[in-house]
């Protein structure tokens, strides 16, 4: 088990390795550069008495940025700071760029856990209704109707959820924006967790719609797989009752194959928040991330690509030791 | 096994969009090129703004209004299914071709030239990818070559693991054996043996990932990083439709509905071919 | 699918509900002012709410370089001189008072003595020394603003509360470059590097509202500074009426509009699109003040510029054609409702510094032809404009994102189109789209500028600004325009000086190096729950005037 947990914790670091070394070229090498973008001002341009901007001013700032390295000491420099677990600083505010992280991660993790969870509880159940009834009318209603969900983009159903459900002129049911009211900080402690839940629901929603799809159509498959095995059999064939067989053999067996997919499912919520997020001026990692692109904001950019890939790789690290440990047949040395 | 109603429903919806696709420039056109009569002859880019409505309502000579400059609606969303279906079509091709070889490649020696490429296939995995996709469409400009780069990036990762894995099965199948010791050459060990017998689980998948491209190339259409502006295309006149929701209902229903039917479509069409060639999954 | 759903829904509703809208809407508001000022004392003790579409990257007007933080830190920080709304006059504010020298070249500013930072300690000279010394500091992350200050000598202490300012040259806006900047307190700023403050998140300033938390990404909070020397100052007293301004961050547009209509928000900058679109419903009419205004300088105008250094767009007359193909009018009247103005040159219509000759260019597609013809260009066989074996096509360069820009691109296409020009559309990033304008590749571009208080059109206009790193992005040089925007500069006489500009604004009309296309409007909508919102001043809206009547505050209304 060691020396398997030694191998795999090694390919994890090397994979990291590669995907900051990729991110980091691509970026800086993209058109565009934060120097623009400072001298520039505001989108429209200002009109005053601006002289022209001359070479010796790009060059300081150049300086300031720390720009003026060429490209793979710039990259040294840097892996050589993430070593030491030094992000560096935000060009945008000069803040140390892990602050602006630590304030989004917790918001983002909130909506992806909390989203996986709620797929999760409402996926498993329909998936198994789906296989233990296969053929039936339930099977083929509850799999249309996934599969016509799961045709609806995100950020399609977002839009009818606000304007449906919070906009007004329909339901005033529901906030609209952000995470919590302006009177949060006087709340009770319960009714604080209620006010989160209620900003919660509508991007919740959004954020399931993908994964319910692909956990219900998982969970169905893999439950009839493990309705086929010989113990199961075995297990009618020794009289055992047949809603015992279901759900002791069948089902715990039928989860396994989920474990492996809720890690695969993080890279997709930090990375796609982007649009739920800007929908519901939710202030998560996402969307750190996609205003950070546009001010080419280098350090902030590279520290949530490395984070983000860091929090995929950890996932499927741990659903692969959960797969592990849990179905004993898997003979991990030989991996 | 059966082919179930509903799968041969969706099989006949998807042949439709194809037709509408192929026969767009016949269907709706502006072009007085000779020997071709459109049925309605508008093409999806022009307009005049003298003549035009602005945002007009359905008429009997503009079937599905007229859209925020005046375009006729109808002659853009044939040619946006057109656009639509095809670009996806073509980004789902290269990135089956890419990841079968890729696949193969790694299915077939194994060791560590599998090492390496697996490592590829984790790191590209594991990005953040639609920010990827956002960053190199925002800082590049919009062109259809861009937009297919951009699109494969991550798109052939599946198809590499679907071959991969079926290419460690075969790989010690007794055929796969019994053509090694009449002297098959590696080359033709892969194409002609690995590679046909290995190509179910990717047949079953291409619905999915066609529906899953045409769904994303509309989020970043509709985002304002996908086509050119220009072009007819689903996401752009859903964009269209966000931005004039109360005014233009004509804007939202007619391409949403053919966005929904299309993915509906390709999704059931899938899940019925699936059905079909795995007999695993049903009895 | 979904939308197609909801719009139908949407009108439904519409219809239905039309009678619970009008209910919710407050009844005491109409056209007419319900309230005159006398009948209902205005309360001190009411938010105000307004948005934010970002979250502002830093709120250090000095390190900022987007438009956010502006809106926010101006509340917090005073600057030495005010231009009062109605009058455009300068007016003392940190500043008691201030003599210019005879030549122009040297500013003496005496600051008040009652004005204190939000901590407790007076405002000095030193702090104003530091303000500029910092701007001017090449280690301070302001390299968008230290060009501005280029023309400025030294800035020498003169007493505890006085401060002397050499400039190179005369110039008519040198005041307003000194006097319109925000102070910083220099015990603050002076303790760490500048760049990374800890005050840049929670500023402490002078101004009449002091900071109180910013929740990043999601609310801006500011309350009533009461030992503001203003509350105390008879110019002042009846200002900054708000205990609370609370700026709300709401990344979307639609959300926004939302938002604004259930009462979350009581001020919105809209673009053009919401104002003639999501609130042309009477509804909104009532519930807000829906304003347009013009003002001296203007807003800015958008433009397409032709590239003069290539060989297609230097002759004048080919610019003249390509201008006379742009049906703006129609644009106007069919796409935005007749909201905008349409652009005649480097200033606002009706400006003073505009020469009364001096009109929109018509749509004449038949004059555009002959125009054309004149130089050379001529149709082919297939209608193509073509000179000798060449084509006329060219690639426009825009931003995108911006619907309005897109439409008329989209639209400009299709009439050039029937000239027999072909015109490709090229949209980009911001910087990317920087970069190239600066690299020089380029044909075409749609852009705009905005325009400040007593704008300067040197920087766009004059020969000198034509090289990399200037704003003289489309190569523009005429001998009499630079004669007339040097001298402008140095002469401080107003009426002297809009002659200048008068003449220089023919020389534009004629040259078109810009096909001007509209004026950015100027254009807000406000609850009308609040009062003294009218009149619009000379210089646009002035929301420290604005005040709530009893019975209309927030709370009140919540509580309904």
């Amino acid at each position: 088990m060691s020396s398997y947990l030694i191998k795999r914790v090694g390919l994890l670091i090397l994979t990291l390795f590669g995907i900051t070394f990729v991110s980091f070229i691509m970026l800086q090498l993209a058109p565009g550069s934060p120097l623009e973008m400072k001298l520039s001002q505001d989108k429209s341009g200002g009109l005053g008495n601006k002289s022209v901007i001359t070479e010796e001013a790009r060059e300081q700032l150049k300086k300031l940025y720390h720009l003026d390295k060429p490209i793979l000491t710039r990259y040294a420099l840097w892996l050589n700071d993430i070593a030491h677990l030094n992000f560096g600083e935000s060009f945008t505010d000069h803040r140390p760029v892990i602050e602006k992280i630590k304030e989004r991660i917790p918001i983002s993790l909130a909506f992806g856990i909390s989203s996986i969870v709620i797929a999760l509880l409402i996926g498993i159940p329909l998936g198994l209704i789906s296989g233990a009834k296969q053929n039936s009318i339930w099977d083929r209603w509850i799999t249309f109707l996934v599969i016509a969900e799961y045709s609806l983009p995100s950020y399609v159903i977002g839009i009818l959820l606000l304007t449906f459900f919070g906009g007004g002129d329909f339901f005033d049911w529901f906030p609209i924006y952000g995470i919590q009211s302006d009177s949060y900080e006087n709340l009770t402690f319960f009714a604080k967790i209620m006010d989160r839940a209620h900003h919660f629901v509508l991007p919740c929603i959004c954020y399931c719609i993908g994964s319910l799809a692909f956990i219900t159509q998982q969970q169905r498959a893999s439950f009839l797989e493990a309705l086929h095995q010989d113990y199961i059999r075995t297990a009618r064939a020794k009289g055992l009752s047949e809603r015992w067989v279901l759900l002791k053999h069948a089902f715990r067996n039928s989860l396994i194959p989920i474990i492996t997919i809720v890690g695969g499912m993080i890279p997709g919520i930090l990375g796609g928040g982007v649009i739920i997020e800007s929908l519901f001026s939710i202030p998560g990692l996402g969307l750190l991330s996609y205003e950070s692109l546009l001010q080419r904001d280098y350090p902030t950019i590279m520290a949530n690509f490395t984070i983000s890939a860091f929090l995929s790789l950890l996932g499927i690290f741990l659903s692969d030791i959960c797969y592990v440990l849990i179905d004993p047949r898997i003979d991990f040395e030989g991996r | 096994m059966k082919i179930s109603k509903l799968t041969i429903i969706s099989f006949v919806f998807v042949l439709c969009f194809l037709l509408i696709a192929v026969f767009a420039h016949l269907i709706a056109d502006d072009s007085k090129a000779p020997g071709i009569l459109p049925i309605v002859k508008f093409g999806p880019e022009s307009t005049d703004i003298f003549s035009s409505e602005i945002l007009g309502r359905p008429t009997r000579s503009h079937w599905f209004g007229t859209d925020y400059i005046g375009r006729d609606v109808f002659a853009r969303l044939v040619h946006a299914i057109k656009n639509s279906l095809f670009f996806s079509i073509a980004v789902v091709l290269v990135c089956m071709i890419l990841g079968v070889l890729i696949g193969g490649i790694m299915g077939f020696f194994g060791g560590k030239i599998d090492l390496i490429l697996s490592r590829i296939v984790e790191v590209i995995g594991n990005f953040p990818i639609f920010l990827l996709q956002l960053t190199l469409l925002a800082f590049f400009s919009q062109n259809y070559w861009v937009l297919l780069f951009v699109m494969t990036i991550a798109g052939w990762i599946p198809y590499a693991r679907f071959t991969r894995a079926e290419f460690f099965r075969l790989r010690n199948q007794e055929f796969v054996h019994a053509a090694e010791a009449l002297g098959a050459s590696k080359f033709r060990i892969f194409f002609r043996h690995l590679l046909p017998n290995s190509l179910t689980p990717i047949l079953i998948y291409t619905p999915f990932d066609l529906s899953s491209t045409i769904v994303v190339l509309g989020a970043l259409s509709f985002l304002g990083f996908g086509e050119p502006i220009n072009v007819a295309s689903l996401g752009e006149l859903l964009k269209q439709a966000k931005d004039h929701f109360q005014e233009a209902w004509w804007l939202a229903v007619f391409p949403g509905v053919t966005l929904f039917l299309l993915t509906l479509s390709l999704t059931i069409f899938g899940s019925g071919l699936r059905d079909y060639l795995d007999p695993r999954q049903a009895e | 699918m979904i939308k197609s759903l909801s719009s139908y829904l949407i009108l439904a509703s519409i219809l239905f509900n039309f009678d619970s809208c009008k209910k919710s809407a407050p009844q005491n508001t109409g056209k007419t002012m319900p309230f005159s000022v006398g009948v209902l004392p205005p309360v001190k003790n009411d938010r105000m709410v307004s948005l934010l579409p970002a979250n502002p990257t830093i709120l250090n007007p000095i390190l900022a370089s987007d438009g956010y933080a502006g809106e926010v830190t101006s509340l917090i920080f005073d600057r030495m001189v005010t231009w009062n709304v109605d009058t455009g006059e300068p007016e003392p504010k940190l500043a008691e008072s201030w003599s210019v020298s005879k030549d122009g070249l040297t500013y003496l500013f005496k600051l008040r003595k009652n004005a204190t930072w939000h901590d407790g300690k007076p405002v000095t000279a030193e702090d104003v020394k530091f303000t500029f010394d910092r701007i001017k500091d090449p280690k301070v992350d302001a390299a968008h603003l230290q060009n501005y200050f280029s023309g400025l000598e030294s800035v020498t202490i003169k007493g505890p509360l006085e401060i002397e300012f050499k400039v190179k040259e005369p110039y008519f806006r040198n005041l307003i470059i000194l006097g319109d900047t925000d102070i910083l307190p220099k015990h603050i700023y002076e303790v760490s590097d500048f760049n990374k403050n800890p005050a840049n998140r929670a500023p402490i300033g002078s101004g009449p509202y002091q900071f109180v938390k910013w929740d990043s990404g999601r609310s801006i909070q500011l309350k009533r500074f009461t030992n503001y020397w203003g509350n105390q100052d008879s110019k002042f007293k009846d200002r900054y009426n708000f205990n609370e301004i609370l700026f709300r961050i709401i990344t979307d547009d639609a959300v926004a509009v939302m938002a604004m209509k259930k009462g979350d928000i009581d001020v919105i900058d809209p673009t053009p699109t919401m104002f003639v679109k999501d609130f042309a419903d009477p509804i909104y009419e009532q519930k807000f003040y829906k304003l347009k205004f013009s003002t001296e300088d203007g807003n800015g105008y958008r433009f397409i510029g032709w590239n003069l250094r290539s060989p297609k767009f230097s002759s004048k007359k080919i610019r003249q054609a390509l201008s006379m193909s742009l049906p703006r009018e129609e644009i106007n009247k069919k796409v935005m409702n007749g909201l905008l103005t349409l652009a005649v040159g480097a200033f606002p219509q009706g400006s003073d510094k505009n020469d009364p000759s001096v009109k929109p260019v018509p749509y004449d597609l038949e004059k555009a032809k002959a125009l054309l013809a004149e130089e050379g260009w001529k149709p082919d066989a297939n209608g193509i404009l073509t000179k000798g074996d060449q084509k006329f096509n060219f690639e426009l360069l825009f931003v995108a994102g911006v619907p309005e820009n897109e439409r008329v691109a989209l639209i400009y296409q299709q009439s050039l189109k029937a000239i027999g020009i072909e015109m490709n559309i090229k949209t980009l990033e911001w910087t990317v789209f920087l970069k190239q304008l600066e690299e020089n590749s380029f044909d075409a571009f749609y852009m705009a500028w905005s325009s400040s208080l007593d704008s300067d059109p040197y920087q766009i206009w004059h020969s000198s600004q034509a090289v990399k790193g200037g704003s003289n992005r489309v190569g523009f040089s005429n001998k009499r325009a630079d004669e007339i925007l040097t001298e402008a500069r140095k002469t401080l006489d107003k009426p002297k000086r809009l002659e200048l500009y008068r003449e220089f604004s023919k020389i534009i009309a004629d040259e078109q190096p810009y096909t001007f296309v509209f004026e950015r409007p100027l254009i807000s909508i406000i609850d009308r729950r609040f009062e003294n919102v009218l009149p619009v001043g000379k210089l646009g809206l002035d929301s420290s005037k604005w005040f709530t009547p009893m019975g209309r505050e927030r709370a009140n209304l919540a509580a309904h």
